[in-house]
């Protein structure tokens, strides 16, 4: 027997790949993120050293400087366009003040909240990202961040003439900022930490709640439990200052431990497609104490998997978890080239998750495959 | 300087990602989890870029990351997968033996140990010393955990009635 017949062996179980899901962009973002906390880190634990060394008492605030990760990676933010001018460092610039707390309008735009709601025109190079529906962070070019929503800020510049660009309406003004960091004097604001709320004791529906107007998201697991459910416990705790877009776990009462929490891909036709009742009948069918998250894969693309008829994709006799499983794959095989099934506009995506109390069915907007779990998450709260 | 290790980085994920991804999914049985692990085994990578990339073996450093995020996955009480009594995947009946998905069954009957062991060697086509290097293991316990793979794997395969691949996963003569 040679190797190569083994290798030949996993070659067949990857001759199905699914499509590409993988994010250079955001690799390159928290890859950076990523660095700057293990170098700050480190500078902390020299700095330590160092006074340690000297006899110096270091009496230093919680968070204070650096702060460590807590709790599983952020999750990776939403892009928000923002306008932008040519000013950079050095350059010679207007210097009046607007003093401005950022919001994020309904329209997507970041912009001074209260008077006349005034557009920023950030320096060159600047870039903002949104964690949750509201929550945005604004990174210098170097992506550190500089200021965020909720914050007071003072921008040094003054106001510009109209002018075009994302969020600049042509007949009105808006404010340039002709100034380096900080734009925050407030000592006690930490830029680019959010405070974990404290949840236990509130139900499911208005700890998401809370936790996505913090800028944070539920961990996978929690956010489809009945809504009334009571929060147990939670980690990381109450009053804990994380990255923005960092999962919260949650434990519910009465919930038990989870089978698995895993994103599969779901394909369910829309309601007019023979198919989905089929392949609903099959999703209501199962109880058991199991709890899943489907999200659709993109739904462009074609699949190398064989197709079968949907009386081939019966669930076989076992536990729930096998006809779950079973059920799960319906959508991909009946993704069968001509079938009426595939144009992209009948399409929905379709989130399921199923509990010991039973199966919920979300259906998300049409075009929203590729969705993060944030906003899944947000438009099952929503839901 | 910092532009050109960042083209650097993204071309060499756009090379080695197909790779990446079959071995994630190998280990785990889930191209969604596969994604997630290779998403992240590549931040990480990019945050040490400089150095992995001096170190000239930017490949055999992101199969190890790789590696060890999948089974700190599986380490967590909180992953993905429990094992249950019956196998999730049973072969459609009529399909062919060497089924995507009857080949992924067998594999995730695995030790996810044995079955890092089984992918890095017979997958990635690395040594048992390079295999050992990889997952950071002494080369006993790679050769131990290779032997019972493949005994496991096979017995998988027969379990499924897959006997012709079941011949074939035999320790490499």
């Amino acid at each position: 027997m040679s190797a190569q017949q083994i290798k030949d062996i996993f070659d067949a179980a990857v001759s199905y790949v699914a499509p590409d899901r993988l994010d250079v962009d955001a690799m390159v973002v928290d890859g950076r993120r990523r660095r700057r906390i293990r170098t700050s880190s480190t500078l902390a634990v020299a700095a330590a050293v160092i006074a340690l060394v000297a006899g110096v008492l270091v009496a230093s605030r919680p968070h204070s400087g650096t702060v460590a990760p807590v709790g599983p990676a952020p999750s990776v933010g939403v892009a928000v366009a923002i306008p932008t001018s040519t000013w950079k460092s050095g350059d010679a610039g207007m210097a009046a003040l607007l003093e401005a707390t950022l919001t994020l309008r309904a329209d997507g735009c970041l912009v001074a909240a209260g008077t006349d709601g005034a557009a920023i025109v950030w320096p060159a190079g600047y870039t903002a990202e949104r964690f949750g529906p509201s929550f945005v962070v604004v990174r210098d070019p170097g992506g550190t961040v500089v200021a965020q929503t909720g914050v007071p800020l003072r921008l040094g510049g003054g106001e510009g003439s109209p002018a075009t660009g994302p969020c600049l309406a042509p007949d009105s003004t808006h404010w340039n900022v002709n100034q380096d960091p900080p734009f925050v004097t407030d000592p006690t604001v930490h830029l680019g930490q959010v405070v974990v709320p404290t949840l236990v004791g509130l139900s499911r529906a208005d700890a998401g709640s809370a936790l996505i107007a913090a800028g944070l998201t539920t961990g996978q697991v929690s956010s489809l439990t009945p809504p009334t459910v009571k929060v147990t416990a939670q980690s990381p705790a109450g009053g804990a200052e994380v990255a923005p877009g960092t999962d919260v776990r949650l434990s519910f009462e009465g919930v038990p431990e989870l089978v698995t929490t895993g994103l599969r891909g779901l394909f369910l036709p829309e309601e007019t497609c023979g198919v989905q009742i089929a392949a609903n009948a099959q999703l209501t069918a199962i109880t058991g104490p199991v709890e899943r998250y489907v999200i659709c894969p993109p739904i462009t693309g074609s699949t190398a998997r064989p197709t079968a008829s949907p009386t081939e994709l019966k669930p076989a006799s076992g536990t729930a978890f096998d006809r779950l499983d079973a059920a799960l794959r319906l959508p991909d095989q009946v993704r069968a080239p001509g079938s009426v099934c595939t144009a992209v506009g009948q399409l929905r995506i379709v989130v399921v998750a199923i509990t010991v109390t039973g199966a919920w069915t979300i259906h998300l907007p049409d075009n929203g495959c590729g969705l993060r779990r944030a906003e899944v998450t947000t438009a099952l709260q929503s839901g | 300087m910092r532009h050109e290790a960042e083209a650097d980085f993204r071309g060499w994920v756009s090379e080695q990602r197909p790779r990446l991804r079959r071995t994630a999914f190998l280990l785990c049985g889930d191209w969604w989890l596969a994604d997630d692990l290779v998403q992240d085994a590549c931040t990480r990578m990019f945050s040490v870029w400089d150095r992995v990339r001096s170190s000239g073996s930017p490949d055999a450093y992101a199969r190890r990351v790789l590696v060890n995020l999948y089974l700190d996955h599986r380490r967590r009480p909180s992953r993905r997968e429990h094992p249950v009594d019956a196998v999730p995947d049973a072969p459609t009946p009529g399909s062919s033996p060497e089924s995507y998905d009857a080949v992924v069954a067998a594999l995730r009957d695995l030790a996810p140990g044995q079955r890092a062991v089984l992918v890095l060697r017979f997958w990635d086509d690395l040594t048992l010393e390079e295999t050992a290097a990889a997952l950071g293991a002494s080369l006993g316990t790679v050769k131990s955990q290779s032997s019972r793979g493949i005994a496991a794997l096979r017995a998988a395969l027969e379990a499924r009635g897959l006997h012709d691949l079941a011949d074939i996963v035999k320790e490499p003569s």
